[in-house]
């Protein structure tokens, strides 16, 4: 059986990922691994997913439709 | 000395019947072995006529599936009859007109198919190689799909499948099934003007998807169906009347979600789903294609493989 404290310094190193995400000059797909889901974002949406998923987005700031969709995606407060 | 039985269009169709009628006969359709019972002579001369290519296999010691298409035993059969597809025993739909039976093996074959072979990523899309290198299909039924994909299959393209398109998930390579062509309504009156060699299943009309028939695969396509093809074009083709033909890019983040919505096991499959579809749009052209005549297609298509280029690398991608 692995020691508690091996598993929270391996967590620490490799922190648990919950979207895959590929991109292209058009836009990006995402795949959800939490819940199955896969949202397919034009390029502007692409940008406001890569800015709040590395936590640099104002939600304020964000048009509906990505806030819309970002709610759905978890990805709002 | 006894005749030389290699080939189904070998057989005699009084010999195939019979063999049919005691489930000894089998049919190795690309990678899969279906073992097939039904005592119904219209199946049998549907056999003979559209697997004539294809290896002869009597009480294999293996088949993938074992399928029955028979009447089932309710009062209709009495006063209007009825086939049944069976599955191991199992039928997984309702029973359909008794004129209906040849028809209802082939799609029955198909199901089976889509339903169990998750060891593949199963689109529901034609699929055709040339050069080594291969075009997927993956309109919705009335796009004009098959009608093109049997047009390609007579004109320089081998023929992988006009339903299903099978994709190893490691190496994305397409499988062969060689299967007969399900054509519809004026497809094929079309088909047979465009291929009059061909041979057909007798037509049969008042199914749900109208008037059918099916083709038999080019028997060059047949002899190579254990040849895999790596994707390299996907094409949602849809037929316009009078319409010139019309190429168009498609992006591929829209591509996408109608790749995952035509699979037939994306969400069975998850994660590798996921990752199946973003290589495959990587190695793969995207278009739309309009088209009204099969002459102008066959240009087109004939052009695509011509020209084409070696894979680029246009993407990145990866888990967060």
């Amino acid at each position: 059986m692995t020691e508690p404290s091996v598993v929270a310094s391996l967590a620490e190193v490799q922190p648990p990922t919950r979207y895959l995400i590929h991109e292209w000059i058009d836009g990006c797909v995402v795949f959800d691994l939490d819940t199955g889901d896969t949202h397919a974002l034009d390029a502007t949406m692409a940008k406001h997913f890569r800015a709040r998923h590395e936590g640099g987005a104002d939600e304020a700031a964000m048009p509906d439709s990505a806030h819309a969709l970002l709610a759905q995606m978890d990805l709002l407060g | 000395m006894a005749p030389r039985r290699e080939k189904i269009g070998d057989l005699d169709v009084s010999e195939l019947r019979d063999m049919l009628a005691r489930g000894e006969l089998a049919i190795r359709t690309g990678p899969l072995t279906f073992r097939i019972q039904c005592d119904f002579p219209d199946v049998a001369a549907s056999i003979h006529s559209l697997y004539a290519a294809h290896p002869v296999l009597i009480r294999p010691d293996f088949a993938d599936f074992h399928v029955a298409v028979r009447s089932p035993h309710n009062l209709r059969r009495w006063f209007r009859p009825q086939a049944e597809f069976f599955i191991d025993g199992d039928p997984p739909f309702e029973p359909l007109p008794r004129d209906q039976a040849p028809a209802l093996l082939e799609w029955g074959m198909n199901w089976t198919i889509a339903a169990s072979c998750h060891q593949w990523f199963s689109i529901h899309a034609a699929s055709l190689e040339r050069n080594g290198r291969a075009v997927i299909f993956p309109a919705p039924p009335g796009s004009g799909k098959s009608t093109l994909c049997a047009a390609l299959a007579w004109r320089g393209w081998r023929l992988l499948s006009d339903e299903l398109t099978l994709l190893d998930p490691d190496t994305l390579r397409a499988n062969a099934l060689a299967r007969p062509i399900n054509l519809k309504n004026a497809s094929i009156e079309l088909l047979r003007s465009f291929s009059p060699d061909a041979e057909w299943s007798p037509e049969t009309y008042d199914t749900s998807k109208g008037w059918v028939a099916h083709m038999r695969p080019p028997a060059g396509s047949v002899a190579r169906m254990h040849e895999q093809a790596m994707p390299r074009w996907i094409v949602f083709p849809r037929y316009v009347p009078d319409a010139e033909p019309m190429l168009t890019p498609r992006s591929k983040t829209a591509t996408f979600m109608p790749i995952a919505e035509n699979a037939f096991n994306y969400g069975t499959l998850g994660r590798t789903g996921f990752e199946v579809i973003t290589r495959l749009l990587d190695q793969c052209d995207c278009y739309d294609f309009i088209y009204s005549r099969l002459e102008d297609a066959i240009e087109v298509f004939d052009w695509i493989a011509e020209s084409d280029q070696e894979p680029r690398q246009v993407s990145s991608g990866g888990g967060t």
